[in-house]
């Protein structure tokens, strides 16, 4: 890590560990905030992860969970965009050479 | 290009008699020095140097410093510059490379424990070659935020960025250490990324200017990607025209980035120097003011009225400045951040199933969150992407508007501790919209808060309207001094 890798960050007051989500501070906003998970979520997230060969902690899918919801509502705005039929998320060029 | 005339809003035009008596804090400043003859490359590179062990400490800046190979490049400098070889305005410049590109000199972590050490043995990336081509001193690497998107991260063994104008505060990321640096003179400028506002949110929270150029105009190949298709390399400088110095240098093609476009023929500081593509500087552009509810509600009365302050420098420099709402807004600044963590999520699954507790908690979370986005739905993210870049165009070539304008975040530098929940949420920046659109975007220096930390103005552009939107930005500064205002921590 060249010529400071002492980890002095670590003894000076650092970030803490509260607030919302989002991400624009400085704070850790993926620890837990709020009161519990909907079941359906949890079991939602779990498998998803599972599907993709992640293996978090527990709390750590709780945390995700507690996310899940606003992810979906934001995910949820753009398919209520008519798109039309003619626009493709990439163009492929067969032709491309480099 | 700067207007000789002072205005309102108490803010007076930077004194030339000034700066001619202090040590260079601008590139132009500093390539004018070591042509006059007033100070060497080396003597630079040595007062840099001397800043970065005085304020390292305290700022976390760096990652990797490479001492001994920046004083030999600028002693050969100098020595070339004596003997007649000006490779331009970099030549003997004491520069700085954000820690997620590759430089030849030492290895690149990202601020990562888990990124593999052979990652960088590629040497230089395009663009840091490009720069070492026109005679840069490569300083070193600096810090960001895990993988350039993780947050200040107390239980790994990397520094945390802390900001010159007060170090209880962010520096903004994810280009922090080349934020803070260029902030507090240990660097005159230097690398930063940008897939959702990483350049131009520490360069509003720091008090300096960044440039997010178009897409594709600057290769991004030897980057640690993040977003591959919202990712961006520019500049971050104390000015505009040390800016377009700089894209001059970086931008064009290069066969290794298949997203590289032509870049446009002029110089970009050529554009600057002669006040944009007119001649006129701000004088007859139409500048189209944000007015979107979600924008509005999201600043501090603070922001608000520095950006009414900058609205009113605008104008007065004979600009038309017209209300505008951009179509699909939101979903241009949420689509950047839902993409990219798909995107994310692509190149990092096997080291987050192999490693996952070396990634740091936010970074793992963020990232892994792309596992929670299907294939369907990022095709619609994008297909919407697509409309709602055609809209923003049609609304500027409908209203004949050359330039958009608004504030680049909300609020100014955060606490690390204490902050405001309105100042921390998503709704509070104001920059990954234009990564959507890949247009460019630059932050400029714009006035202060209640606490006297920095705010930032941004200027976009049409695609590759750098030129344009630099010189639009040489037009503010040159009526204005905020950007060269120091922080109490600074060389």
């Amino acid at each position: 890590m060249g010529d400071r890798g002492d980890g002095s960050g670590a003894t000076r007051r650092g970030p803490d560990d509260a607030g919302p989500v989002g991400p624009v501070g400085p704070v850790d906003q993926t620890r837990s905030t709020g009161p519990g998970v909907a079941a359906d979520d949890r079991a939602a997230v779990a498998a998803l992860l599972s599907a993709a060969g992640l293996d978090p902690p527990a709390d750590e899918i709780d945390r995700l969970a507690d996310l899940h919801p606003g992810l979906r509502r934001s995910v949820e705005r753009f398919h209520a965009v008519d798109a039309g039929d003619g626009s493709t998320a990439a163009i492929f060029r067969a032709g491309e050479v480099s | 290009m700067t207007d000789p005339a002072a205005t309102s809003e108490g803010v007076a035009p930077s004194d030339s008699t000034a700066a001619a008596t202090r040590p260079p804090v601008t590139i132009a400043e500093a390539a004018a020095a070591i042509r006059d003859g007033s100070m060497t490359s080396l003597d630079l590179t040595r007062a840099c140097l001397a800043a970065a062990d005085r304020l390292d400490e305290t700022l976390g800046t760096w990652l990797a410093r490479f001492d001994e190979s920046a004083l030999t490049r600028a002693a050969r400098a100098d020595e070339e510059l004596a003997a007649g070889h000006d490779l331009g305005p970099l030549h003997g410049v004491p520069l700085g490379i954000k820690d997620i590109l590759r430089t030849d000199e030492g290895p690149t972590t990202a601020q990562s424990l888990v990124l593999d050490p052979s990652w960088g043995d590629g040497g230089d990336a395009p663009v840091v070659a490009r720069l070492r081509a026109a005679g840069a001193v490569i300083v070193g690497k600096t810090t960001t935020m895990e993988f350039a998107i993780g947050r200040p991260d107390t239980s790994k063994p990397f520094p945390v960025p802390r900001n010159p104008w007060d170090p209880e505060r962010w520096t903004g990321g994810s280009s922090s250490g080349t934020g803070n640096g260029v902030a507090s003179g240990q660097i005159l400028g230097g690398l930063g990324t940008d897939t959702a506002g990483s350049v131009r949110l520490p360069a509003a929270f720091n008090g300096i200017t960044g440039h997010k150029p178009t897409f594709g105009l600057v290769p991004k190949s030897g980057c640690v990607p993040l977003g591959l298709s919202y990712d961006h390399v520019g500049p971050m400088t104390r000015s505009a025209t040390d800016a377009a110095t700089m894209l001059d240098v970086m931008a064009g093609p290069d066969a290794s980035d298949r997203t590289t476009v032509p870049r446009p023929p002029a110089r970009f500081a050529d554009v600057v120097e002669r006040g944009g593509p007119s001649g006129r500087g701000l004088d007859g552009l139409r500048i189209g003011r944000l007015v979107n509810p979600e924008l509005l509600d999201s600043c501090a009365p603070a922001t608000t009225a520095a950006f009414d302050a900058a609205i009113g420098q605008l104008a007065d420099g004979g600009a038309d400045v017209v209300e505008v709402l951009v179509p699909h807004y939101r979903e241009l600044s949420t689509g950047a951040f839902l993409a990219l963590q798909a995107e994310a999520f692509a190149w990092h699954r096997q080291h987050l199933i192999d490693r996952w507790d070396d990634y740091g908690r936010p970074t793992r979370l963020t990232i892994a969150q792309g596992a929670l986005i299907s294939a369907g739905d990022l095709v619609q993210i994008e297909r919407v992407r697509h409309v709602a870049r055609a809209r923003v165009l049609e609304l500027l070539d409908d209203g004949g508007i050359d330039l958009l304008a608004s504030p680049t975040t909300g609020w100014a530098a955060t606490p690390f501790t204490g902050a405001r929940p309105e100042a921390i949420a998503i709704t509070a920046l104001h920059t990954p919209a234009w990564n959507s659109t890949g247009f460019p975007a630059v932050s400029v220096p714009m006035g202060v808060d209640d606490d006297g930390l920095p705010l930032g103005l941004q200027l976009v552009g049409r695609p590759l309207a750098d030129g344009l939107v630099l010189s639009a930005a040489d037009g503010y500064q040159g009526r204005t001094d905020w950007h060269r205002q120091l922080p109490p921590l600074h060389r």
